[in-house]
C-alpha cells in the first residue's frame, strides 16, 4: 500500500501550501496602497507635549508611472505633513496614526528635524526611540530647524520632490556639517558629551511665488552639551571646526597676499587633519595638524604662480588663513561653549587611558584649559591652467 | 549479450500471440501462408511470387514504400528470373555471391526473424525447397534531409541536425568520431513499435559501471511503444517526481560528440531526432555548445550572464511581490515612490498580480509555441498589446509589474536547455506563493527546498549538483569559468576515472617558442 | 547508522554554520558590554578553547577510531557513566540546535517579522532542515559546500564595503 502513502503525503503537502496561502492575509504583509511613507520627521516641543510632524508622500501627485494620471507631473504638493501631539515620541506617532487612513511606514524617512525648542529641552528620548525602531534607518539624516520643525517640513521646494529630500542632498554635499542618526548616537554616547548638528533655516520667498515654495538650507551648526543644545555657531565657524574634525570636504578659502593689490581664491582638493594628545606634568594640550592641497580658482593679483615663491608665499598665507578660522572656532567652542564636538576626550582617553580615567568626571573644568596647538601646511600642487594671471599686459605681471 | 537474449524474449513475445511462428519450413507454400497469415488485413504487405530461372518457384516479400522498388525491379528481380541454373537448391549460397548483386544479404531461418527483417525494411526472399530466407537490406523510405536544428541555432557551429531516421543519425555521429572505439549498440523496444534504441560511447573512454548501468535500466524497459527518447527518459531516470531533467537531450552531433568524449553515453532512437545523453549534472544543463566555440573569455563571461539570469528568471517576481508587500525599505526612496504611484489604482494585491501576469505569460508562450507560424505572430502582437498596454491603462496591472514579468521571460529563455528553463519557470509559481506568504523569508526556504532537493538528486549515480556539491576543486574548470582548450587536460571525473587524461599538457600557443627556431634556422 | 560518507572538507564546513549564526547575532552584543573597544581580541582567547576541543576530539578518534563517541564514551567511563555522558551529549546537541533555531527567530522576529509568531517562523525553518535531514549527511554536506561559500562572501563584502 506504497502509493496509498504517497499519496497521503501529497495531500498534507497540498494543505500546509494552502494554509500558506490563507494565512498569508494576516501578519506582517502590508501592501504598497496601505502604506503612508514618510520622508522627513520633524520633532518639536509644545510646553509639556512632543508634537510629531511627518511628512507624507501623496502618490497620486507624484505623476510618474501611470499613464492616467499624467496631467500631475511636476514638484509642487507631492507631499503633505501631519502631525500629532503626545507626551512621548511614541504617543505622538499613535495620535499621528489616527488621522491617517494608511499606516505609517517609517522605512524611508531621510531626514529628522528637531525643532530649536525641542532640541533645547533634550533630544536623548527621541533617539532612543528611532534607534530602537526597526524601521528607521540609521543612516538618516538628524538637523535641527531653527524654529519649528514643522515650518521646514512643510516647505514644498521647487526642484527636489520633498524638502526631506533637499535636506538630505544639502547635507550629503558636506559643505557644513553631515550628521546621521548613527554618527548622532556616536558622538552623543562618546566621552566628549558634546555634539554637533547642522542647524538648518528657510530660504526667504523669492517674490512672485506661492507660499511655501522655498527650501530650508544649512546655515549654522547647533552645538550640543550632552543631549541639549547650548548655542550655535555660524558658517564660518563651522567650517573651523570641520578642519579639526577632519571633515572638511569642500571649501574656498580666500586670502590676499601683502604688496599686491586684488586676492586670490584657492579650494581645498584634499586637507587632513591629525590630532596628537600631550600630557604633560599635568598639563593637557592638544595637537591639531593639518595638511591641505589646495587648487587655484581665481587670481586676482598680477603675480605669476609661476614663480615658486609667490606660490611659497600663497601657501603660507593660506595655511595662516586656515590656522585663524581654526582658532576662532575653538575660540568659541571650547573657550565660550566649553563644548568639546571636536572629540579631544576620545584621543585623550586612548592615549593616556590611566590619566583619563582620572579626570573623566572633571572634564568639563578641564576642557576650556586644555592647550590647542594649531599647526597649518597648504600645498599648492599646481597653479590651474594658467600660470600667468589672466587679463594683464604681459609686462604689468610680475613674474 | 544481454540484448539479444532480451530480442529473443520479446520475439518470444511475439510468437505467442501467432502461434505458428517457427522456423521456416522446405515448402514455400506454408511458409507463404503462415507469413500471410501474420499479416492478414496489411494492405502494404506486398508478396510477389516469381519463379527463379523459370523453373524454381520464390517470393519476395516487402513493404510497399520502405523497399527500393526501382532497385528490386531493376537489379534483383531480373538477375534472379533470369538465372541460368536448372538446380539451386544445391548451389544456394553461390546464388547470393555470384548472382545477386544487393551487397547486405542476410540468412535467416525463422518466421520471427522474417517478420523482423520485413518490419526493418528488407526484402525477404523465400525460395522453394529452402528451409532458409535471405533478407535483402534495399530498404529505403521517405525522410528529412538534415537541417539545421532549429531548437538549439548557434551563432558559430557546424549547422546539420539529427533526424528521424537512426541509420542517418549513427552516420552523423561517425562523422565526428571516426575512431573504431566508437561504439553503437543496438536493442529494440517496444513490443509493438519495435523501435530500434542505440547505446553509443566510446569505449576507452566511458566508464564500464556507467554503462552497464545504462543498459540495466535499459533492458528494464518493457512498454508496448516508445515514439520519442521522452519515453526512454522517463522510465530511466533517477527520480521521476524531480521537475529537474536529469538527462541532456539534444538534437546537435557536435554536442553528443563532445560529451561522449567526456566518457558520457549517448542513447539514440530510430524515429526522433533527439538524443539523450546521461549522466549529466545541472550545470551541463546550462551550458551551451557555442560556449567552447566563443573564445574563453567570452565563453567564460556569457557563462555568467546566463548564471545571473537563472537566478532572475526563478527569483524575480516573487523578489518583487517580497519586497513590495513586506519590505518596502529595500527598495530606492524614488523608485519606491514611483512605484506606489503606479500601484495606487492597482485593485489587487502584489501577489494576486503577480501570480496573474506569470500565468498570461506562460500562456502566451505556449499559445505561440503551439500555433503555426503565421498565427504566432498574431499572438505575439496581441500579447505585447494587451499585456503591455492595454492592461496597465486599463489599471489591471502596474507597469513595474509588466517590466518584471517581461525580464523574467527573456532570463527564462537564456538557459539554453528548453527542459531545465521550464522547470525553473514553474518553480518560480511556488515561490511567489512563498513570498506572498512569508516575504524574503519564504524565499530563502524556497531556495533551501529547491537546492536541498538538487542536492539529493543523482544522474546515472553523479550527484546532480557536482563539481560544486560535493566540492571538486579541479572540475569546476568547466562550471565556473570555460578554461582555454589548451588548459582543458583531463576529463571530468563521472562515476569513474577511467582514462581521465584528455590531451597532451602544455599546449598553450606560444609565438617566442616558433621565433627562436625561426631565428635559429635563420643562424644556421 | 547511515552510511553516507562526507569528505574531511565537507565536515569542516558543515561545521561552520552551526557557530555562524551565534557568532554575528548573539556574541559580539555580549562580548562588547563586557569588552568594549577591546572586544576584537576576544576571538583569539575563545579560539584556544576551540582548539583544545579539536585536539580532544581527534586524539581521542585516534585511540578508538571507528567509533562514535557514545560507543567508547562507555569504554572510557564504564557503562553506567558512559551512559550518562552519551545522554549528556546527546542533550546537549539537542539544546544547542535549540539554541540557534531559537536565536534564528528570535532575529526574524525582532527585525522583520514584528506580528509573525514565533513558532511560525521556528516551525518553517525545522520543516526544510528537516527535508535536508531526510536526505542524510550527504545531502547536508552537499548544500553547506554550496551555501557557507556565499554566504561568506556576503559578510566579507559586508564587513570590507
Amino acid at each position: 500500500m506504497n502509493w496509498i502513502k504517497r499519496w497521503k503525503q501529497a495531500f498534507i503537502f497540498l494543505l500546509v501550501g494552502i494554509h500558506f496561502l490563507i494565512l498569508s492575509g494576516c501578519w506582517d504583509r502590508t501592501e504598497l496602497n496601505d502604506l503612508a511613507l514618510v520622508t522627513g520627521i520633524g520633532i518639536d516641543q509644545k510646553g509639556k507635549y512632543v508634537m510629531l510632524t511627518g511628512q507624507l508622500v501623496v502618490p497620486k501627485q507624484l505623476g510618474a508611472g501611470t499613464a492616467m494620471s499624467g496631467s500631475n507631473i511636476g514638484g509642487g504638493g507631492a507631499t503633505i505633513v501631519l502631525s500629532g501631539t503626545g507626551r512621548t515620541i511614541a504617543d505622538a506617532i499613535a495620535n499621528l496614526q489616527e488621522k491617517l487612513p494608511r499606516r505609517i511606514f517609517w522605512g524611508h524617512v531621510k531626514a529628522i528635524v528637531f525643532g530649536e525648542k525641542a532640541a533645547k529641552a533634550g533630544i536623548r528620548q527621541h533617539l532612543d526611540f528611532l534607534s530602537r525602531q526597526p524601521q528607521t534607518r540609521l543612516r538618516s539624516n538628524v538637523l535641527i530647524a531653527s524654529g519649528t520643525a514643522k515650518s521646514v517640513l512643510e516647505l514644498l521646494p521647487p526642484i527636489e520632490q520633498s524638502s526631506a529630500e533637499v535636506l538630505r542632498e544639502l547635507s550629503k554635499s558636506q559643505i557644513l556639517l553631515n550628521v546621521t542618526l548613527k554618527d548622532a548616537l556616536q558622538m552623543l554616547s562618546s566621552d566628549t558629551g558634546a555634539a554637533a548638528f547642522p542647524m538648518v533655516k528657510r530660504l526667504p520667498l523669492e517674490k512672485g511665488k506661492k507660499e511655501l515654495e522655498t527650501i530650508a538650507f544649512i546655515q549654522r551648526t547647533a552645538i550640543f552639551k550632552k543631549d541639549k543644545m547650548i548655542g550655535s555657531i555660524d558658517d564660518k565657524l563651522t567650517r573651523g571646526v570641520l578642519w579639526i574634525r577632519n571633515e572638511i570636504k569642500q571649501a574656498n578659502i580666500t586670502v590676499s597676499i601683502k604688496g599686491t593689490k586684488g586676492k586670490i581664491t584657492a579650494t581645498i582638493i584634499r586637507a587632513h587633519a591629525e590630532l596628537i594628545p600631550k600630557y604633560e606634568k599635568g598639563k593637557w594640550k592638544m595637537i591639531v595638524n593639518i595638511t591641505s592641497e589646495d587648487d587655484i580658482l581665481l587670481n586676482g593679483t598680477n603675480l605669476s604662480l609661476y614663480n615658486e615663491k609667490h606660490l611659497h608665499m600663497l601657501e603660507k598665507e593660506l595655511a595662516h588663513t586656515a590656522t585663524a578660522r581654526v582658532k576662532a572656532a575653538l575660540q568659541k567652542v571650547q573657550k565660550e561653549m566649553n563644548a568639546d564636538i571636536f572629540g579631544f576626550a576620545d584621543e585623550f582617553h586612548r592615549a593616556y587611558p590611566k590619566e583619563w580615567n582620572r579626570v573623566k568626571d572633571r572634564w568639563d573644568d578641564i576642557f576650556p584649559t586644555v592647550e590647542v596647538v594649531v599647526k597649518t601646511k597648504a600645498y599648492v600642487r599646481r597653479p590651474g591652467m594658467n600660470a600667468a594671471p589672466q587679463g594683464f599686459p604681459e609686462q604689468e605681471v610680475k613674474k | 549479450m544481454r540484448f539479444f537474449k532480451k530480442n529473443s524474449a520479446q520475439n518470444l513475445h511475439i510468437e505467442h500471440q501467432h502461434e505458428q511462428l517457427h522456423v521456416l519450413s522446405f515448402d514455400l507454400k506454408q511458409n507463404m501462408q503462415v507469413l500471410q497469415n501474420v499479416y492478414d488485413n496489411c494492405m502494404d504487405v506486398v508478396f510477389h511470387s516469381f519463379q527463379i530461372g523459370g523453373t524454381t518457384n520464390a517470393a519476395l516479400i516487402y513493404i510497399d514504400g520502405f523497399v527500393n522498388i526501382e532497385e528490386l525491379d531493376s537489379v534483383v528481380l531480373p538477375s534472379l528470373m533470369k538465372h541460368p541454373f536448372s538446380n539451386i537448391s544445391i548451389d544456394i549460397d553461390r546464388l547470393l555471391e555470384q548472382t545477386l548483386t544487393v551487397s547486405k544479404t542476410k540468412k535467416i531461418q525463422t518466421i520471427a526473424e522474417c517478420i523482423e527483417h520485413i518490419s526493418s525494411g528488407s526484402a525477404v526472399l523465400l525460395i522453394d525447397s529452402q528451409n532458409k530466407a535471405f533478407a535483402l537490406g534495399i530498404s529505403k523510405w521517405e525522410k528529412r534531409s538534415i537541417e539545421e536544428p532549429t531548437g538549439e541555432s548557434t551563432i558559430r557551429g557546424p549547422r546539420e541536425g539529427f533526424t528521424e531516421s537512426l541509420g542517418t543519425n549513427l552516420s552523423l555521429l561517425r562523422r565526428k568520431i571516426k575512431s573504431p572505439q566508437l561504439k553503437m549498440k543496438t536493442m529494440k523496444i517496444g513490443t509493438y513499435t519495435q523501435t530500434e534504441v542505440a547505446i553509443s560511447y566510446i569505449e576507452e573512454i566511458a566508464s564500464p559501471t556507467l554503462l552497464e548501468e545504462v543498459e540495466a535500466r535499459l533492458h528494464r524497459i518493457n512498454i508496448d511503444g516508445i515514439l520519442e527518447t521522452s519515453y526512454i527518459e522517463e522510465l530511466i531516470e533517477d527520480n521521476p517526481y524531480s521537475p529537474f531533467p536529469q538527462v541532456l537531450n539534444t538534437e546537435r552531433p557536435d554536442v553528443v560528440a563532445a560529451n561522449l568524449l567526456e566518457g558520457r553515453v549517448a542513447i539514440l532512437q530510430d524515429g526522433t531526432p533527439f538524443v539523450i545523453i546521461v549522466p549529466v549534472s545541472f550545470y551541463s544543463l546550462l551550458q551551451s555548445s557555442e560556449d567552447y566555440y566563443h573564445r574563453s573569455l567570452i565563453g567564460t563571461a556569457i557563462r555568467w550572464l546566463r548564471y545571473l539570469f537563472l537566478f532572475i528568471s526563478l527569483l524575480l517576481p516573487s523578489l518583487y511581490v517580497a519586497i513590495l508587500t513586506f519590505h518596502q525599505e529595500m527598495v530606492p526612496t524614488s523608485l519606491l515612490f514611483t512605484m506606489s504611484a503606479s500601484r495606487e489604482l492597482i485593485p489587487f494585491p502584489a501577489l494576486v498580480e503577480a501570480l496573474m501576469m506569470e500565468i498570461v505569460f506562460e500562456a502566451l508562450r505556449e499559445a505561440g509555441v503551439r500555433l503555426p507560424k503565421q498565427a504566432g505572430a498574431a499572438v505575439s502582437i496581441v500579447g505585447a498589446l494587451v499585456i503591455g498596454q492595454a492592461a496597465v491603462q486599463a489599471g489591471i496591472v502596474s507597469a513595474p509589474m509588466i517590466m518584471v514579468v517581461a525580464l523574467t521571460g527573456i532570463a527564462s529563455f537564456t538557459i539554453p536547455r528548453y527542459a531545465a528553463g521550464i522547470a525553473l519557470r514553474m518553480l518560480r509559481f511556488p515561490m511567489i506563493f512563498l513570498a506572498g506568504s512569508l516575504g524574503l523569508l519564504g524565499i530563502m526556504l524556497g531556495i533551501l527546498l529547491i537546492l536541498t532537493h538538487m542536492a539529493t538528486l543523482r544522474s546515472f549515480g553523479v550527484p546532480y549538483l557536482s563539481p560544486i556539491a560535493p566540492m571538486q576543486g579541479r572540475e569546476m574548470k568547466d562550471v565556473l569559468i570555460r578554461v582555454p582548450l589548451w588548459k582543458r587536460n583531463t576529463r571530468p571525473r563521472l562515476t569513474g576515472t577511467k582514462n581521465i587524461t584528455r590531451q597532451s599538457p602544455e599546449q598553450k600557443p606560444n609565438p617566442l617558442d616558433g621565433d627562436d627556431k625561426m631565428e635559429k634556422g635563420g643562424g644556421a | 547508522m547511515e552510511k553516507g560518507k562526507i569528505s574531511a572538507v565537507q565536515m569542516g564546513i558543515i561545521m561552520h554554520p552551526a557557530i555562524t549564526a551565534t557568532a554575528i547575532l548573539l556574541v559580539p552584543a555580549i562580548t562588547a558590554h563586557d569588552a568594549k573597544q577591546d572586544m576584537w581580541i576576544s576571538p583569539f582567547w575563545a579560539s584556544l578553547v576551540g582548539f583544545l576541543t579539536v585536539y580532544i576530539a581527534v586524539q581521542l578518534h585516534n585511540r578508538y577510531p571507528q567509533k562514535t563517541v557514545i560507543e567508547y564514551s562507555e569504554q572510557i567511563v564504564g557503562k553506567f557513566l558512559g551512559k550518562i555522558v552519551s545522554f549528556i551529549f546527546l542533550f546537549f546537541y539537542l539544546h544547542v540546535t535549540g539554541i540557534i533555531v531559537r536565536e534564528y527567530g528570535e532575529f526574524i522576529v525582532g527585525n522583520f517579522f514584528v506580528r509573525t509568531p514565533l513558532i511560525f517562523v521556528m516551525g518553517s525553518m525545522i520543516f526544510v532542515c528537516a527535508f535536508a535531514v531526510r536526505g542524510g549527511v550527504e545531502i547536508i554536506g552537499r548544500l553547506s559546500e554550496l551555501i557557507v561559500p556565499i554566504v561568506m562572501t556576503i559578510i566579507l563584502f559586508l564587513l570590507f564595503c
